[in-house]
């Protein structure tokens, strides 16, 4: 259930403290073509493997010289509820409004060894742009 | 009717289950905690699972090799390391080395240390390797006709730390900067480092709560692509988010060495867009990769108003600029914030 890789993380086994910390996973893809063929299509999905049993936070979406529409899906299987963040990016550089998990978002957890997906689509090709994707993992352990 | 049951040996114990023994129980624990309290730090081994950016690291920009450098201000430990995606077409190895230059490998290291394939998949190296204080190791992927793939890196990192006590405080006046630089080669590197570690060894507030982030800048140029030089650096509203920015280390690297004489600067602004005091400038001159640490800022990051998500002034801006027109292939930029 903790998915393929937990075994292979050692970082909770030797804590034994209490300490919630906030750390973030940075995402980036750059040159961004949307509306793609099957070599860029393959480009616009990242997997990242989740460091530590954790609570979604916040994720922030910036990016620069896009100008269309950018949709990221962010989803862990069958884990939690697939995140979708969309938004227009002009040709400056700029930030989406950020997504929190608040009372009209609910709380979702991550498992330590799981993997998550970042998918991105767009609405207009442009080759030298760039988004960037700040994901903030809150994680709480316990005394062992 | 009568159901029998017969409890496992480990809870036939009747004490177990007597407030006299759950008292015991919770009169440990409290001991436990009042030792700890008693103490101005409990050193322990806190696990702080942070990850470099995870950024492509080929995507057609002609080049063989590719490297990232990781300086540890503090003991860090490579937990795992993750490459996920495939080889288009080619041979690469992801290698690992114990300095920013050279191909010696870290004890107890093999390279390669992760071999990727045409297969999509994501392969990990599950050895733990120990970066001591205050050096700098190389991740290295280098190969042939692969300049295609999508290869994204991801370390995940731990550190031991010490745990402040409840009253400790972490200020920045009691802590002594070390006098700005902008480095050229290794030498002179490795000799600010060693004054950046004893900075952050001599004052226990910092040591205890080092934060480290990183981020990954890739393919810019001024005049070209001015939008892309920018990376936020989103603050979350909990308490673990705030900060100071006590240091900046940059690596950034050309596509080829030449005549050319520019620096790639790196610069941390708040939401209005004011320049904070925080600039790492890499003096390329004419090398191909180059190295800055600026640890003279103490860049006050500010605190959101806990349940206030909307507040997008929070973020912070860290920019990356190119002063030539030659394309800066690419740059890591590590804030340590405590």
């Amino acid at each position: 259930m903790n998915g393929a890789f937990s075994s292979q993380l050692t970082s909770l086994q030797s804590e034994n403290a209490t300490l919630p910390v906030c750390y973030r996973l940075n995402v980036d893809f750059v040159n961004c073509v949307g509306g793609g063929t099957p070599t860029a299509a393959a480009f616009l999905t990242k997997n990242v493997v989740i460091p530590d049993d954790c609570i979604i936070h916040e994720i922030a979406v910036c990016g620069g010289e896009h100008n269309g529409v950018v949709t990221i899906t962010i989803d862990s299987g069958a884990l939690i509820t697939p995140i979708t963040i969309t938004g227009t990016l002009g040709t400056n550089f700029q930030k989406l409004t950020r997504y929190y998990s608040t009372t009209t978002n609910p709380l979702q957890m991550l498992l330590k060894g799981s993997v998550l997906s970042l998918t991105l689509s767009t609405t207009n090709t442009v080759a030298t742009s760039n988004v960037q994707i700040t994901l903030m993992l809150l994680s709480q352990r316990r005394i062992a | 009717m009568k159901i029998k049951t017969t409890l496992p040996a480990q809870f036939q114990d009747d004490e177990l289950l007597t407030p006299t023994k759950v008292n015991k129980n919770f009169s440990y624990v409290k001991d436990a905690v009042e030792t700890v309290a008693s103490k101005r730090y409990c050193y322990s081994t806190v696990v702080l699972p942070f990850c470099l950016g995870v950024t492509a690291i080929s995507e057609a920009d002609n080049q063989a090799t590719r490297s990232f450098l990781v300086y540890a201000p503090i003991t860090l430990t490579v937990d795992t390391v993750f490459l996920d995606g495939a080889l288009a077409s080619g041979a690469a190895t992801l290698n690992v080395y114990n300095a920013s230059t050279g191909t010696t490998a870290p004890t107890g290291v093999a390279n390669p240390i992760i071999t990727p394939s045409t297969t999509s998949q994501t392969l990990s190296y599950t050895q733990s390797i120990v970066i001591p204080a205050g050096s700098t190791y190389r991740f290295e992927l280098t190969g042939t006709a692969f300049t295609t793939s999508r290869l994204d890196l991801q370390l995940v990192f731990k550190s031991d730390r010490f745990l402040p006590a409840s009253t400790d405080t972490k200020t920045s006046a009691s802590y002594t900067p070390v006098t700005e630089a902008s480095l050229t080669n290794a030498t002179d590197f490795n000799t600010n480092v060693t004054a950046l570690q004893s900075a952050v060894s001599a004052n226990a507030a910092y040591t205890n709560a080092v934060r480290v982030e990183a981020y990954s800048f890739v393919n810019f140029a001024t005049g070209t692509d001015a939008d892309l030089q920018k990376h936020t650096v989103p603050l979350s509203y909990s308490t673990q988010a705030t900060g100071t920015v006590f240091a900046l280390y940059q690596h950034a690297a050309y596509a080829s060495a030449g005549s050319v004489f520019n620096t790639v600067t790196a610069t941390l602004a708040n939401a209005a867009g004011s320049a904070t005091g925080l600039a790492g400038s890499c003096n390329m001159n004419g090398v191909t990769e180059a190295v800055s640490i600026d640890t003279s800022p103490t860049v006050s990051l500010a605190s959101g108003t806990s349940g206030a998500p909307s507040n997008t002034a929070l973020d912070y801006s860290l920019t990356v600029a190119n002063n030539a027109a030659t394309n800066c292939k690419r740059s890591t930029v590590w804030l340590f914030i405590v």
